[in-house]
């Protein structure tokens, strides 16, 4: 409130670049932007960076990685192949830290070949060799890289963990993005005061460590000025090019780039440039690929701005376009997971929807971009009004869908894991729904990724996989079993289950703070400025003392009701078919081939989503003991791990490397998608579904969790989008999020999509008809995607992931 | 509590978004029923083929052996195994034991989804031949203030008991002649014709509903013969949903291994549903479609 009592006293006037163009011509120009970007096929500028930045770091004394890292980010900003675009109204790009590599929006890519996010030089291969890019200069690259102490230690990890990764036990990854940086300072009061504070300290500090960071830090910042100077000498090329309003519009822009960002932003324009200059910066410094940095509550980020001259929706969501298109990187916008989140309550319960809110939805509706991916919170006096919003992104086929987050109850889960009271409400989400407070917090969200299938699967083998009959697990001896009698295995699995678990979460654990070790040698001092830096001169990736105000490391838990549903289907098993306990283990090992009858039995034992006690206890039991096992897991700096119910698409992946369940689930099938039943299992409508989900405990889960609701649209009976908006808040909100108390913190996350199978195989059938623009957003988990740019086992995911028996409505 | 079916509903028996619970047993025998498994009060077996063996061989064995197990067999041995030992999608039990404390906790949850007015309605099968267990569900759900509605064919003589427990009363008022009635439906008019009268005085919210047949009841003989009845009840105590012949349940009866015998011209016209509607609303009756 303070900033913005400030900022208002400057009020009045009107944004100069709404004198040069009309809004609509600022439509179309975002417009033709996002054309240019879609038909952008090379992405070459990560190599360019990535080069510059092992020159600079060859060539420099032996010193500190901070200081290291803040030269080498000079060095690339300085010498990186920079351009403006006829239709950019803001300079800056994020193209070169990304390659062409997310798999998931890889048309080439297969479930099979899925071998986790840590293969650091796999970027190699995705860059096609050309005449200035030769394949000698592409191997030097490599080899260069492989030589460094990161990638060596990253190396070592993998090796240490190979014999659990191959098979998909658990992964490890080196996490990179991810955070939430907190540039609202900076925007307010320009980048000369922080490069101040950063001198001042450095002067004044006596421990080499913290002096040598204020000094990295400085210089890192002093890489935003000279980024933007390039940029600005280059905009007055352009306005020296050409005349008329494109000549005003160059000038603007050379003088926010030249002179605002030394005195902060003065209006929505200024600020929306300076913000993405930022952006740019955090992401050059950690090259390549730092996915899932988000840009937190954009409304509240931006709307001191648009107030301070009264910008009209209208403009503002123009402007907003432009901002948007910014996200998305090459042809298949292949920097995922950027993360802008809206709406919300304060601490003391006042809902903080503003105009800006209004008005990035409505760019966001116009623009249907897949980047960047929108989240809103939900509180229980949210104003209908954005529910009515709400209600056309949902409704449009083809259109984005922002996904839902809870404020009433995570402000309580985070309150109850260590987040201080004032910091609840600048809780966003980073990446795809993990929730991390925004300038503060290194969640380190991706560390390690856990699938208790194949723990399951290991434990009921007496450790071989039965994919590929190699030991890779503890025996049963090993397990605690005195006995190798099927029976007794059964009777026994929930506590080997448990044992192993456990062992595997600490083997897990080791690698992954093994791994954020790894990464430590990649000082960021740009980004730790936003992240509270500057307050202690630590790094936020320290591996020994601890640069943000909260600090933890996640895993993403896969499998949780299958493995539930598995232990509910061995206790109908003993209970009605005990003779049958040996049958069971040479049925999964056969995949039930020629043991059909009993993979009848198992599959029709109660299954959670059906609201069925005994299934959904399980599913409380299970989520329940493996999340404190990873809570109580510590990280490199010894603080709690928090468990992430969610699964990217990565119960498809892992899914693959799982053999049989006792559950009736097949070899090689998906696992359930993060808290949700196993596709098909829940098969009586949504009511049902949501009071089992509603007897998770969601208190455990400090790292998030996932829910996906597929929709059909004929249950949705209003007549217009904006009454379709208030039927979801009835419908699907109300009971999901603040129904009647149950024993655990209710659910605090979900999205949907609203569709049908029929209609999404109608898309891929003829997409000139159902997406003439070529794009038909789906979600997939924490990210939008482009439905016609997946590969095909992913759109298959996506279509019977939908599971509409879940969902009946009615 | 036996039952064969649960879920949500959305103002299909009942006002808002509902917890349906579909009770097992029947005393009426109607043909053109919908859910042909509830029906028989001890039970039904449900072959669904789709759960099969593709294999032709071997479906056509597993079918063929357990068609002859259901004629060897003691019934109630061969119920008991379809729900433990011998559970499987391809032959299964139609009800399942479902203890009244947890229906009645499970409807305690689900009470932020009973949104427009929802709550929870009973039906079947005919939910009074389990009259103790509905009355004791009613009772507490009314002591939770949860709507309650019941869709009931208004043959239990103890019906009037529930009336307090009760928001949304639905009795399905079939064939008015009785003679035709017991001949196709194997009941009585006689208990029911007093339940719907009795409601229409004391009974704030009755509905009666009836499923229009060709050659069944939709002459207009029927309709007058309706109007006759109605002319003895309280007329301003009730309402008339008129329900156009459907066969959403015709693939049931033949997994339930029964034939069904609702001729290809059961369907009406929208003419005739107007006619009926239009003869009752000239007469002072309530009608309404949902």
């Amino acid at each position: 409130m303070k900033m913005i009592s400030m900022l208002l006293e400057h009020k009045g006037g009107k944004m100069e670049i709404q004198s040069i163009y009309s809004n609509h011509q600022l439509n179309k120009m975002a417009k033709d932007l996002y054309q240019e970007t879609r038909n952008k096929k090379r992405l070459d500028g990560w190599f360019y960076a990535l080069e510059a930045k092992l020159d600079c770091l060859d060539s420099l004394p032996d010193d500190s990685n901070m200081i290291k890292s803040a030269f080498a980010l000079q060095a690339i900003v300085q010498k990186i192949p920079l351009s403006i675009s006829e239709n950019n109204i803001f300079a800056g790009s994020q193209d070169d830290a990304f390659s062409r590599t997310y798999a998931l929006i890889n048309p080439a890519f297969k479930v099979e070949s899925f071998t986790g996010y840590n293969d650091v030089v796999g970027i190699f291969s995705d860059i096609e060799p050309n005449d200035d890019i030769t394949e000698a200069r592409i191997t030097s690259l490599k080899e260069r890289y492989e030589k460094t102490q990161y990638v060596q230690e990253l190396n070592q990890v993998n090796t240490d963990s190979i014999k659990y990764t191959k098979e998909a036990v658990f992964f490890i990854e080196q996490v990179t993005g991810h955070v939430i940086p907190d540039f609202k300072p900076l925007l307010q009061f320009g980048i000369d005061r922080f490069i101040k504070e950063a001198s001042d300290k450095e002067i004044k500090e006596n421990n080499v460590k913290y002096k040598d960071g204020y000094k990295a830090m400085k210089i890192a910042l002093e890489a935003y000025i000279i980024l933007s100077n390039r940029y600005a000498d280059l905009a007055k090329e352009k306005a020296n090019q050409c005349t008329g309003n494109d000549k005003k519009r160059f000038l603007l822009m050379e003088n926010t780039l030249r002179h605002s960002i030394h005195t902060g932003a003065k209006n929505l324009y200024e600020a929306l440039q300076l913000f993405l200059i930022a952006w740019q910066c955090m992401c050059l410094e950690q090259i390549v690929n730092p996915y899932a940095f988000s840009v937190g509550n954009a409304d509240r980020i931006f709307e001191p701005y648009r107030a301070l001259e009264d910008t009209d929706r209208e403009t503002a969501s123009a402007l907003f376009k432009h901002f948007l298109v910014f996200y998305n990187v090459g042809d298949r916008s292949w920097a995922i997971s950027q993360n802008l989140i809206l709406s919300g309550k304060s601490i003391d319960g006042q809902d903080l929807t503003n105009p800006t809110t209004y008005a990035l939805l409505d760019a966001y509706y116009d623009m249907n971009l897949p980047q960047p991916i929108l989240s809103i919170k939900l509180h229980r006096n949210t104003p209908d009004e954005l529910y009515k919003e709400i209600g056309r992104f949902l409704f449009t086929p083809g259109a984005l869908t922002p996904s839902f987050f809870n404020d009433d109850e995570l402000f309580d889960v985070l309150s109850a894991h260590g987040i201080e009271q004032n910091d609840l409400e600048d809780y966003s989400v980073a990446g795809c729904q993990e929730p991390l407070i925004m300038g503060k917090d290194n969640g380190n969200t991706t560390n390690t990724w856990l699938n208790l299938a194949k723990i399951l699967e290991l434990t009921l083998n007496n450790g071989y996989s039965t994919l590929t009959g190699e030991k890779i697990g503890l025996s049963y001896r090993e397990l605690g079993y005195d006995s190798t009698n099927p029976e007794e295995i059964l009777y026994g699995i929930r506590e080997a289950f448990y044992k192993n678990t456990k062992i595997i979460i600490d083997l897990m654990v080791e690698q992954g703070n093994n791994a954020s070790k790894a990464i430590s040698n990649l000082a960021v001092p740009f980004l730790s400025t936003a992240m509270g830096g500057l307050e202690n001169g630590i790094d936020m990736r320290d591996y020994e003392e601890q640069g943000t105000k909260y600090n933890a490391s996640g895993c993403l838990i896969h499998g949780s009701t299958v493995v539930s549903d598995s232990f509910v289907a061995i206790d109908d098993l003993l209970k009605y078919r005990p003779e049958d306990a040996s049958n069971l283990l040479e049925a999964l090992r056969n995949n039930f081939e020629g043991y059909e009858e009993l993979h009848q039995f198992l599959s029709t034992a109660p299954k959670f989503g059906n609201s069925l006690p005994e299934a959904d206890n399980e599913a409380e039991a299970v989520v329940t003991k493996v999340a404190n096992f990873v809570n109580e897991s510590k990280n490199y700096l010894g603080n709690s791990f928090r468990s992430d119910f969610s699964t990217p698409s990565t119960h498809l992946l892992y899914g693959y490397w799982v053999g049989a369940l006792p559950n009736g689930r097949k070899s090689r099938e998906m696992l359930n998608y993060g808290l949700d039943p196993l596709y098909g299992e829940a098969t009586n409508g949504i009511g049902l579904r949501v009071l089992s989900a509603r007897k998770l405990p969601y208190e455990l889960m400090p790292g998030g969790a996932a829910t996906h609701f597929g929709l059909d649209p004929k249950y949705f009976k209003g007549d217009n989008y904006y009454q379709k908006g208030i039927e979801v808040k009835n419908k699907i909100v109300k009971p999901y999020f603040f129904g009647h108390k149950e024993d655990h913190a209710a659910p605090f996350y979900f999205y949907v999509n609203v569709t049908t199978p029929e209609i999404l195989r109608a898309v891929l059938k003829d997409p000139q008809k159902y997406a003439p623009s070529g794009v038909y957003i789906m979600r997939i988990h924490g990210t939008f995607v482009n439905f016609l740019d997946l590969s095909p086992s992913i759109q298959d995911d996506i279509i019977r992931r939908l599971d509409l028996k879940s969902t009946v409505t009615c | 509590m036996r039952v064969f079916q649960l879920g949500f509903n959305y103002s299909q028996d009942g006002p808002g978004n509902r917890l349906v619970i579909h009770m097992q047993g029947c005393n009426m025998f109607c043909p053109w029923c919908s859910n042909p498994e509830g029906i028989d009060p001890s039970g039904t077996i449900i072959i669904d083929e789709n759960f099969l063996p593709s294999d032709k061989f071997l479906r056509d064995e597993m079918l063929k052996s357990f068609k002859n197990e259901l004629k060897s067999q003691n019934k109630d041995n061969l119920h008991s195994s379809l729900r433990t030992n011998r559970r499987n999608q391809a032959f299964r039990f139609s009800y399942e034991e479902r203890p009244v404390d947890e229906l009645t906790q499970l409807a305690i949850r689900s009470k932020d989804l009973f949104y427009d007015g929802g709550g929870v309605t009973f039906t079947g099968g005919e939910a009074t031949l389990q009259f103790a267990e509905l009355k004791t569900m009613l009772t507490l759900l009314s002591e939770e203030n949860i709507n309650t509605a019941i869709e009931t064919n208004g043959t239990s003589n103890k019906l009037s008991e529930l009336f307090p427990l009760i928001n949304h009363l639905i009795i399905d008022y079939k064939i008015p002649f009785s003679n035709f009635h017991r001949e196709t439906v194997g009941t009585s008019l006689k208990i029911l014709e007093k339940n719907i009268r009795k409601a229409s005085y004391e009974h704030p919210d009755l509905t009666i509903r009836t499923p229009l047949i060709h050659n069944i009841n939709d002459s207009k003989a029927d309709a007058l013969k309706f109007l006759d009845f109605y002319n003895t009840c309280n007329k301003k105590g009730f309402k008339v949903e008129i329900l156009p012949y459907h066969e959403y349940g015709k693939i049931k009866w033949s997994q339930c291994g029964m034939a069904y015998t609702m001729p290809k011209d059961s369907y009406v016209t929208e003419k005739t549903v107007s006619f009926f509607e239009n003869l009752f609303n000239e007469n002072d009756i309530n009608v309404i479609r949902t």
